[in-house]
């Protein structure tokens, strides 16, 4: 009786379910495809078709993305940082997910508080805190690419170690004891044991802090010193109310191309080395790693 | 004071500049003691400007460096086309920083974090700070042979007795932009701000997001002419009458309206006369020139102003700063300029007349350039004394509250 | 159990490896926070109008402090933040009449579809926040594809983009829900199916099951979810700005950039940016001792 009740409990609700599940899909992500369909427009409109045209990437003279220097600027901004960010904020943030995870104390717990305050901290208090601080107090520091570096590694920091401490805690602290038993250091059984056990995880936060940097705004808009330091979205804020044209739709375009692309790249290693330590659900469990729980 | 030219001072949101904030420890910015250190001028009392011993003009006749020219101006506020000539002609690259508001040029320069030579599109207002900071340097006429060009009035301003620091680059009315096909009537006649008001146009109209310009049509429509009083009755009196037009007709507070108004976002706006210019350019391709309007108030009620070029005493390219403002007193150029920025500057050449015949702009538009004699007797935006604008700043930021 | 103990956690590796990332969190993190403080209470430059940190706290000056809090409290800056309380609850409500059900669906009922709903649904979370808003801003302007189709309703010619607190909501909704979901949908997929099964075996309709079982076990994580919504989007003020120009939707963040850019009073915007801090403590603070709460009477 329980499968039945539960086969035709379960049927009924799905359907509305389900079709609000597919209405809430198209209205996330429609609006993003007609912005990708305009940066494709051949007129300066972004709201009215005018045909197709890749003049917005690269052919008109001085407003593609291609020839139009600020916009390139922004991009090569944008990307610049996110990969400082990643070669940063990746080895510190598992060194926080590992050192804190096993070092029990006052100061650990402390630390750990600290690292959730990013997440509900609007970055609108940190970056001006950030702001203030390098322009009246750090005296090595100066505003511009250094500086959104760091705003960027603060946030991104968060992520981080959150996911890399749940893959650690999934893993257990087992097998490094094993290690030990045998014979290792703590050192070499982090080195040779847990370190790769956590590859996936790792690039799963590296994809993370690649996404948080390039679609930072904030911070970056704060701390950046003129046009020079302007990234994508910094750009696409100043330009969205007035005096833009569907290039900016096309540099936006570009920067989701290549968060898809680093993502789908990502998500494929990781399941193929999901796989490989025999984890039946490495497609599944590998997106939720790249979601950060 | 939010000057007139930022139009992207949207960016200024993006904290672009929260340069208001910062000091950073370097140097030559404290010395001055308060306000009395500050030259105010006004039309009726000119100010010739200080300069002190160490920071006198460079000499004449040295050669031109070989660049970078790095300036310093509002985003796209300046023909790219003009940037690629004067490369030609020097071989030297340019690159342009940008500010979305005085204040935050004035912080960067301050605190070294903009290191330019030359500092385009500063309100004459804000001169008197870089003036008593000793921020920019005498210009050298002799690198200047195209000055005569400029207008008469304009050699020896009011601001700048002899023009000792600062060239005019653009010059502009504040008025009202409209559609006239999307309007009842043309706005025309004395009172045409009146439409701001009319319920007719609710969320249909639009306000300038400069609180000395916004305040300051509150106070002319009261009959108040005093655009530069300390007040705070008269600046109550003038937030008052713009409460009624936010319950009315709730603008929009931007500088926007060179395009709001093209594409038919907005119907009636306040805005610059070079922002009809420059709207031009964004009429969808179904709406003609002609249906762009532009009205102003009767000379008397008319806020007419200018801004300056300068160059930093700290640049590192003198010369080529001084080659590049010479290079923009050429009619040519300005006219090349005006077609990109829709903003004219106060050259020969910028008649109406000249640029209608050109077919540049549409007779419709002939009153969004500014004459020489209505430049003499419009009332002019002046700095004001801090514990002055600080009233001025906390009463719009107060009405920004909606409350 | 004493093995464990052995390796005492004051291995000397892991204070290392934790080092550079606490070291950089207290220089980046915290002692920024000194620094608004300092700017709030300090002086302003007579002539430049920018800040002087005052950085001795025997020296800080509360007088601009204190009439901000006035303000705040009773005066005209009472309306924006209020203002904005209004919007982000309404915008956390929005997110969670349409984040539930869709995480409930996927966690659930997504069968062999499941892999690809959740991609569906992380996608959005890895789109610029700015090109979402981007997206929509093109389509609610007046020729935009949306604005046209909603003009065919009667009555309903609104200028979306012109200061309509309406858009705003919606604005903050569209662009926080993927935040929102994400969380919740841990939650609800950690739910033991055998617990549902469980009711079922005992008489409950797939509705009272939901009602009884699910709801109340998702509660944590639902609260959870709408706080780490809820606390940044207090601090927004790209959204107003982008999707409305108009002081009717101003919200605390303008206030804030304002001061501190447009104004020479930027010790202002800094006491502003302290109050906002203090109060997200608060709620932060609540939210903590609940959950700590709740734990302990689980673990009772």
């Amino acid at each position: 009786m329980s499968a039945a009740a539960v086969r035709s409990g379960a049927a009924r609700t799905p359907r509305f379910l389900a079709f609000f599940t597919g209405a809430y899909i198209l209205w996330s992500l429609v609006p993003v495809a007609i912005a990708v369909l305009f940066s494709f427009n051949s007129g300066r409109s972004r709201s009215t078709w005018q045909g197709f045209s890749l003049r917005w990437y690269y052919s008109d003279p001085f407003g593609s993305v291609w020839n139009d220097e600020s916009l390139r600027n922004a991009l090569r901004n944008s990307l610049v940082l996110a990969v400082l960010s990643i070669l940063i904020a990746t080895p510190v943030g598992v060194g926080l997910a590992l050192g804190l995870t096993r070092w029990r104390s006052r100061p650990a717990k402390v630390a750990n508080g600290v690292l959730l305050l990013p997440l509900v901290t609007p970055e609108l208090v940190v970056g001006t805190a950030l702001f203030l601080v390098i322009t009246n107090g750090y005296s090595f520091m100066d505003l511009g690419r250094t500086a959104q570096l760091v705003g960027h590694v603060t946030f991104s920091l968060t992520y981080v170690v959150i996911v890399v401490r749940s893959r650690l805690l999934s893993i257990g602290p087992d097998l490094e004891e094993a290690a030990r038993d045998l014979g290792a250091t703590s050192l070499q059984a982090v080195r040779l044991i847990v370190l790769p056990l956590l590859t996936p995880a790792i690039f799963a936060a590296g994809v993370l802090v690649f996404a948080t940097s390039i679609d930072d705004f904030v911070v970056s808009s704060l701390l950046s010193s003129g046009s020079g330091t302007e990234t994508v979205p910094v750009k696409i804020y100043g330009s969205v109310r007035g005096g833009a044209t569907p290039a900016l739709n096309a540099l936006a375009t570009i920067m989701l191309a290549a968060s898809m692309l680093a993502l789908v790249g990502v998500f494929v290693i990781m399941r193929l080395m999901r796989r490989r330590q025999g984890d039946d659900n490495a497609g599944e469990n590998s997106l939720k790693e790249l979601a950060a729980w | 004071m939010i000057h007139p030219m930022s139009r992207r001072r949207f960016l200024s949101l993006s904290g672009a500049g929260l340069s208001a904030v910062a000091l950073s420890a370097c140097g030559d910015k404290k010395e001055s003691s308060g306000a009395d250190a500050l030259q105010i001028a006004s039309p009726s009392k000119p100010v010739k400007l200080s300069i002190s011993a160490d920071n006198q003009a460079i000499k004449g006749g040295l050669a031109v460096e070989s660049g970078p020219l790095r300036i310093a101006n509002y985003a796209d506020f300046v023909a790219p086309e003009l940037l690629a000539k004067f490369e030609e002609l020097t071989g030297a690259t340019v690159e342009v920083s940008t500010f979305t508001d005085d204040n935050e040029a004035l912080t960067k320069i301050a605190s070294g974090s903009f290191a330019v030579d030359l500092l385009m599109s500063t309100a004459i207002d804000t001169l008197p700070k870089y003036v008593a900071t000793n921020l920019i340097q005498p210009l050298q006429k002799d690198y200047l042979t195209n000055f005569a060009n400029l207008w008469d009035s304009v050699k020896d301003p009011f601001y700048d007795q002899g023009a000792q620091y600062t060239v005019p680059y653009t010059v502009f009315s504040t008025g009202i932009g409209f559609r006239s096909d999307l309007v009842a009537a043309p706005l025309e006649g004395d009172n045409g701000w009146d439409a701001l008001w009319d319920s007719q146009y609710d969320g249909a109209t639009g306000l300038l997001d400069s609180y000395r310009e916004a305040i300051g049509l509150g106070m002319l429509r009261l009959g108040n002419t005093n655009l530069n009083t300390e007040s705070k009755d008269e600046i109550d009196a003038a937030i008052d009458e713009l409460k009624k037009m936010l319950d009315t007709t709730n603008p929009r507070i931007d500088v926007l309206g060179y395009q709001a108004i093209p594409e038919g976002t907005t119907k009636v706006n306040q805005c610059w006369s070079g922002d009809m210019l420059l709207a031009l350019g964004y009429l969808p391709d179904d709406v003609d020139a002609s249906a762009l309007g532009y009205w102003q108030p009767p000379i008397e009620k008319r806020v007419i102003n200018n801004d300056a070029m300068s160059i930093l005493a700290k640049a590192e390219h003198p010369v080529l700063a001084h080659t590049f403002i010479n290079f923009m007193l050429e009619p040519e150029n300005a006219a090349i300029n005006q077609a990109y920025i829709g903003y004219q500057s106060t050259l020969a050449g910028m008649e109406a007349e000249t640029l209608i015949a050109a077919g540049s702009i549409p007779e419709n538009l002939a009153n969004a350039l500014v004459t020489q004699d209505d430049f003499a007797k419009g009332l002019r935006i002046l700095a004001l004394p801090l514990a002055a604008d600080e009233i001025w700043q906390n009463a719009w930021s107060g009405l920004n509250t909606g409350g | 159990m004493s093995r464990r103990a052995q390796r005492s956690p004051l291995n000397p590796l892991w204070i290392g490896l934790a080092a550079p990332g606490m070291a950089w969190m207290a220089l980046f993190f915290v002692v920024p926070f000194y620094a608004v403080a300092a700017v709030a209470f300090g002086q302003v430059d007579p002539i430049l109008r920018t800040a002087i940190p005052e950085w001795n706290p025997q020296y800080w000056d509360f007088t601009s402090f204190s009439e901000v809090l006035d303000r705040v409290v009773g005066g005209d800056l009472r309306t924006v933040f209020l203002r904005t309380g209004a919007y982000v609850i309404l915008a956390v409500l929005g997110c969670v009449a349409i984040g539930y059900p869709v995480a409930y669906f996927v966690s659930r009922h997504s069968g062999r579809w499941r892999a690809t709903l959740l991609a569906l649904m992380i996608l959005p979370f890895w789109v610029s926040y700015l090109m979402r808003m981007l997206a929509w801003f093109n389509l609610l302007q007046p020729e935009g594809w949306v604005a046209r189709a909603l003009s065919v309703l009667p009555g309903d010619d609104r200028p979306w983009l012109n200061g309509q607190p309406s858009t705003v909501v919606f604005g903050l909704i569209y662009g926080y829900v993927p935040f929102f979901i994400l969380p919740l949908y841990a939650t609800l997929d950690r739910i033991d199916g055998r617990l549902l099964e469980a009711a079922r075996d005992l008489g409950a309709t797939s509705n009272q099951a939901f009602w009884r079982v699910t709801l109340p076990l998702s509660r944590q994580g639902l609260i959870a979810a709408s706080v780490i919504t809820a606390l940044p989007m207090v601090g927004d003020y790209y959204t107003n700005d982008l999707l409305s120009a108009s002081p009717r939707t101003e919200m605390v963040g303008n206030q804030i950039v304002g001061y501190l850019q447009q104004s020479s009073q930027p010790q202002i915007g800094a006491s502003l940016v302290l109050i906002l801090a203090v109060l997200l403590l608060i709620v932060m603070a609540g939210y903590l001792v609940s959950v700590n709460r709740a734990q302990k009477l689980v673990t009772r």
